[in-house]
């Protein structure tokens, strides 16, 4: 299943953060997800256009890039 | 079984948690509607909620994901998620009727049916934030039967199989919850792009169409909705409103009536508040 590697980075980590010390050693990321050398770089990039195209559910995005939308969840109503 | 309330409500975390981004006409719409279905609901005095609803990856994931999975539990955790200013809700929790859970379960097999079930689940925005208004405080005896439709990972169940599974359930209850007093309710949409490069954008002319079948009774047309146009038109989060049609299935004969729409980027999604008024004949004397 297309993504499907990704998805499960995404879904078990949860966070930027946590997914970065993944891919900091792309042999551990290998060891314990499977993942290519295409996906290692594309968790590196943090690009989530890309990881979108790469098939990572779009659920999932939202979930780990909630905290790093582009619009401001504070902002008071005029 | 003795069907006593309808209702269909869009979910959202920032129904809970980001009143800050309405403005006042917009709180004022929302927040009377949610009082008045409040009320609505403690008249009704349900027995049992029966919900149908979708999961956003709290209990589900592509390695085992059910089309259609009914909570068998004893009880469920309302929690917020991993991040718990999202909600900003206490953790509550309810009770479930786990014997009623497993009759539908086998009801629905003889429909020719064959739904999941799961004898553990999370009850998060889907369930949690409408219900912290609108049952503030839980009833002691009221239980809950949560039946999750996959409306985010596709390929998904058809927008005609969820109607016609709404129309089971329905069979299911008459025959199984005995004198209990049964509340349906269907919670999601309207349009919405979660995780798109569109996020944040409302359709409030999509929405408005929506509700307005809706309240003409229409909402059969939704049935042979094709999902790449309803995601083109209205988002991937529109998927949802295969609950809305699963609640329809299983009210049968209602009047809706809209009571409220609030178009709310900053909570991703166009919000309604439905309620079902029962067709005369259902209507307890």
């Amino acid at each position: 299943m297309r993504g499907y590697r990704l998805s499960k980075v995404f879904f078990e980590l949860k966070t930027l953060e946590q997914i970065g010390e993944l891919v900091a050693d792309p042999a551990v990321a290998r060891a314990r997800y499977g993942l290519t050398d295409e996906e290692i770089v594309l968790l590196q990039a943090r690009d989530r256009t890309q990881l979108l195209a790469a098939g990572v559910n779009p659920y999932l995005i939202r979930l780990v890039y909630r905290d790093q939308t582009t619009f401001n969840v504070e902002r008071v109503a005029p | 079984m003795e069907l006593c309330h309808g209702l269909i409500i869009s979910h959202a975390p920032g129904l809970t948690a980001m009143w800050s981004a309405l403005d006042a006409a917009q709180a004022r719409n929302l927040s009377g509607a949610l009082d008045t279905v409040r009320l609505e609901l403690e008249a009704a005095r349900p027995d049992v909620i029966v919900a149908f609803v979708n999961d956003h990856f709290s209990n589900f994931f592509l390695g085992n994901m059910p089309a259609i999975c009914i909570g068998v539990a004893e009880s469920y955790e309302m929690r917020a998620p991993g991040n718990p200013a999202l909600l900003r809700t206490p953790m509550r929790r309810i009770p479930g009727d786990g014997e009623l859970s497993l009759r539908i379960v086998e009801s629905l097999m003889r429909e020719n049916f064959d739904p999941a079930y799961a004898g553990e689940l999370q009850l998060v925005a889907d369930v949690g934030a409408p219900l912290y208004y609108l049952m503030p405080e839980l009833p002691p005896h009221l239980t809950i039967v949560p039946i999750f439709i996959n409306c985010v990972a596709p390929p998904l169940p058809t927008m005609r199989r969820c109607y016609d599974l709404g129309v089971a359930v329905r069979k299911a209850l008459e025959q199984f919850a005995g004198d209990r007093r049964v509340a349906i309710m269907g919670t999601g949409g309207i349009s919405h792009w979660v995780g798109l490069a569109r996020e944040g954008e409302i359709n409030s002319a999509f929405d408005q169409r929506v509700i307005a079948l809706v309240a003409e009774g229409r909402f059969a047309e939704m049935m042979d909705w094709d999902d790449r146009a309803i995601e083109d038109e209205a988002g991937n989060g529109a998927y949802e409103l295969r609950n809305w049609l699963a609640t329809f299935g299983a009210v049968g004969p209602c009047r809706p009536r809209p009571l409220a729409y609030v178009a709310v980027p900053e909570w991703l999604t166009g919000m309604a508040v439905i309620p079902l008024d029962l067709a005369p004949a259902a209507v307890p004397a």
